[in-house]
């Protein structure tokens, strides 16, 4: 039975997929949209401005748990979530908003260069409406802003502290964050679905649409055209292959109502996430001629230091929710000169206040009015440095499916190795020195610290796997072209981090979005000179 | 979904907080225990107020009720996690018992300030089970104060979770 026809599929509507449907539909073409999951609505599905003590185990209503609870994240074998939400938007809805490019060194184990991607970079910011300060850093380098958020007081002596380290020498850089965030009026009209920050902290499922989604931006764009047609609740469950088994005919899905049903297409493209994207094609066994999809899995990983500023104390704590903990942003640590001790780099988001539940620093020796005071002045001085490096690929990282478990779908869940490597315990101890002597730097305490770090002390990011179906020109150690296309099926393209062929420090989203904009217009190019369709 | 798993998250970083269904509290009225007998929650509420107690600045742990709190936090908990509250507050009482021939709630400040000494000197390496109980019952005095209006509106000030035109972020020069 044939499926309905369209011109492109494009399986998930996360970050990649969402600027894809955009970058298509407005090229002219018929697209279909598949997202697994259902449209969640602000106020019901998610919400801020709750209090804890509304509630009788005063834990207020929050975007993460209540999600999970009602299994709305996807599950993986051997881990207990990956963090990837199935909804309409994916990530995209869920996401802190963290949008650094990707510097011109963070590029040269990539088969293009941060020039070929500047353009993409620079038209993404401008229709997600990005935040922040024109830094003047090499490998980080400025975009589009939007006006910038300012830092808390105890970030601030952090900053001093980086400030009077750098004098000396050391290779470093503290800036604020860059945040897909509205801090001026939606002027524009690719933002009608969209308010002003108002500095709540709910960033998470942001209720305004003041943070960048694919589903108050690109999609509602898409569908304006007339050529998007949207499948929720239906998971894609194989890629069908045509008849000669050269090229991808078009997709099954199961739709809400349990049938299994085809759609057809000219070109399809797989924006699942890391994970998910491999576990399609390894479930539909294509375009693995390589052996490499699902090889080559790497995320974030880190450890938090936090720090005390006695200085600060007097200062006023009423209000620090800002655009989320995260105001600032320690970068620039091993740009120039690999360390020595590990491979690969770090950066560390830093934080401070108080915010509606949120209680940053929960221990202090003793009880009663020491205590009390102790805590007191801690909450309102402290800062909160996360360390985010990347992990070293390797052969024991890697995603594969579960040859005992499947989900809901009778689809097998996937595994996703995780091993740390002694090259990732140095860079975290490398880290916590640095930290301690930044904030000693500023004249601070050091109030937290793992010391000696463990593996049990390292933290994975669930949210920021990549790796997955990497870019390359050689067919035989990779998944897509420089292009995204399919080595192996010249109709098949991926657009979201699975293509990453080499991680720095920084968050993957801006970027997700500025290379799936590009593949997405390499695929409308294809249509134009008929090598498609 | 089991508890356990969505613990798990938390401490993964995934889900902050941890579990159990939101439901709106009944904060009027006399409170019906969910766990504890009647003195245990006397109890709390005597250890709690020790352990965070009222003063110049703002109320104690008694008036934000953090014994309710962690009522609902054995109530949910797992028995293991229960039966360690209830052994740890035998371990009180009896210390009590031994040093002033009273319980704990009925013991006067001087003496609970005395006996809450004892047993934070050893919070770093809890050695008995009387120790070991005032490592969990700190954690959960705290985390209960910090999550009550008492311990947001009065005691850290906080007067966010509500719209601002502009965030103004450190306007003081001396702090870098």
């Amino acid at each position: 039975m044939a499926g309905e026809q369209f011109d492109v599929i494009v399986v998930g509507s996360g970050p990649g997929g969402g600027i894809a449907t955009y970058a298509l539909a407005t090229a002219g073409l018929r697209v279909a949209l598949v997202e697994a999951g259902p449209r969640l609505t602000a106020g019901v599905d998610y919400s801020g401005h709750h209090w804890p003590y509304q509630y009788r185990d005063r834990q207020a209503p929050n975007f993460w748990r209540d999600n999970f609870l009602r299994g709305h994240f996807t599950p993986v074998g051997d881990r207990p979530g990956h963090g990837q939400i199935r909804a309409l938007g994916g990530r995209s809805v869920c996401w802190a908003g963290h949008s650094l490019r990707f510097g011109p060194k963070d590029f040269e184990a990539w088969p293009i260069s941060y020039d070929e991607v500047a353009p993409y970079y620079s038209r993404s910011e401008l229709l997600m409406g990005v935040y922040g300060n024109r830094d003047g850093l090499s490998n980080m380098p400025d975009g589009e802003f939007l006006r910038g958020v300012p830092m808390r007081c105890p970030e601030k002596r952090l900053g001093l502290g980086v400030q009077r380290l750098a004098a000396r020498g050391a290779k470093m850089a503290f800036v604020s964050q860059r945040k897909a965030m509205l801090t001026e009026l939606p002027t524009k009209p690719e933002w009608k679905h969209r308010q002003k920050c108002h500095y709540c902290g709910h960033c998470s499922g942001c209720a305004v649409d003041a943070k960048y989604t694919s589903v108050n931006t690109p999609i509602p764009l898409a569908q304006d055209t007339g050529n998007l047609t949207l499948f929720t609740e239906s998971m894609a469950t194989r890629v069908r292959l045509a008849a000669d088994g050269g090229t991808v005919a078009g997709i099954d899905y199961k739709a809400a109502d349990g049938e299994v049903r085809q759609l057809d297409a000219k070109a399809l493209v797989l924006s699942c996430s890391a994970v998910e994207t491999a576990r399609l094609l390894l479930i539909s066994g294509v375009s693995n001629s390589s052996g490499q999809v699902g090889r080559n899995l790497t995320s974030h990983f880190g450890v938090t230091v936090l720090g005390f500023f006695p200085q600060v104390v007097g200062r006023d704590p009423s209000n620090d929710d800002g655009t989320g903990y995260y105001h600032s942003l320690l970068t620039g640590l091993y740009w120039d000169e690999p360390s020595p001790d590990f491979e690969g780099t770090y950066q560390v988001q830093c934080g401070a206040g108080i915010t509606s539940h949120r209680r940053a620093v929960r221990t202090a020796p003793g009880y009663g009015r020491t205590l009390k005071t102790r805590l007191r002045e801690l909450n309102v001085g402290h800062a909160g440095m996360n360390m985010q490096g990347t992990t070293l690929i390797s052969e024991n990282k890697f995603v594969d499916l579960d040859p005992g478990r499947s989900d809901a779908h009778g689809m097998p869940l996937p595994r996703v190795h995780l091993h740390y490597d002694d090259s990732d315990l140095a860079m975290a101890q490398d880290m916590v020195a640095k930290c301690e002597e930044i904030i000693r730097a500023g004249e601070g305490e050091v109030i937290g610290s793992p010391g000696t770090v463990r593996v049990e002390d390292l933290v994975i990011d669930l949210n920021h796997w990549v790796g997955t179906a990497r870019m390359g020109t050689d067919p035989r150690s990779s998944v897509v072209d420089p292009t995204g296309r399919s080595h192996d099926l010249p109709n098949l393209f991926v657009c979201d981090a699975s293509v990453f062929p080499a991680y720095p420090e920084k968050n993957p989203t801006l970027t997700n979005i500025a290379l799936s904009w590009r593949t997405a217009d390499g695929i409308a190019e294809r249509f134009r000179s008929n090598e498609l369709g | 979904m089991e508890r356990r798993t969505i613990l798990k998250l938390a401490a993964a970083g995934v889900l902050p907080g941890s579990a159990g269904l939101v439901q709106i509290a009944c904060s009027s009225g006399g409170y019906k225990p969910e766990f504890f007998s009647r003195s245990d929650l006397d109890l709390l509420d005597s250890l709690a107020e020790v352990i965070l107690p009222a003063d110049d600045h703002s109320p104690g742990a008694r008036a934000a009720r953090v014994a309710r709190y962690i009522d609902v936090v054995a109530a949910d908990g797992t028995r293991e996690a229960q039966q360690r509250w209830l052994s740890g507050l035998d371990a009180v009482s009896s210390l009590a018992e031994e040093r002033f021939g009273r319980g704990f709630a009925e013991c006067d400040t001087a003496q609970q300030d005395e006996l809450v000494a004892e047993l934070a000197r050893r919070e770093d390496s809890p050695q008995t089970s009387a120790d070991r109980f005032f490592v969990l019952m700190k954690r959960a005095t705290i985390d209960g104060y910090y999550t009550s209006k008492v311990g947001i509106d009065q005691e850290l000030r906080y007067r966010g979770n509500t719209a601002i035109d502009e965030f103004p972020g450190c306007t003081h020069d001396q702090h870098g």
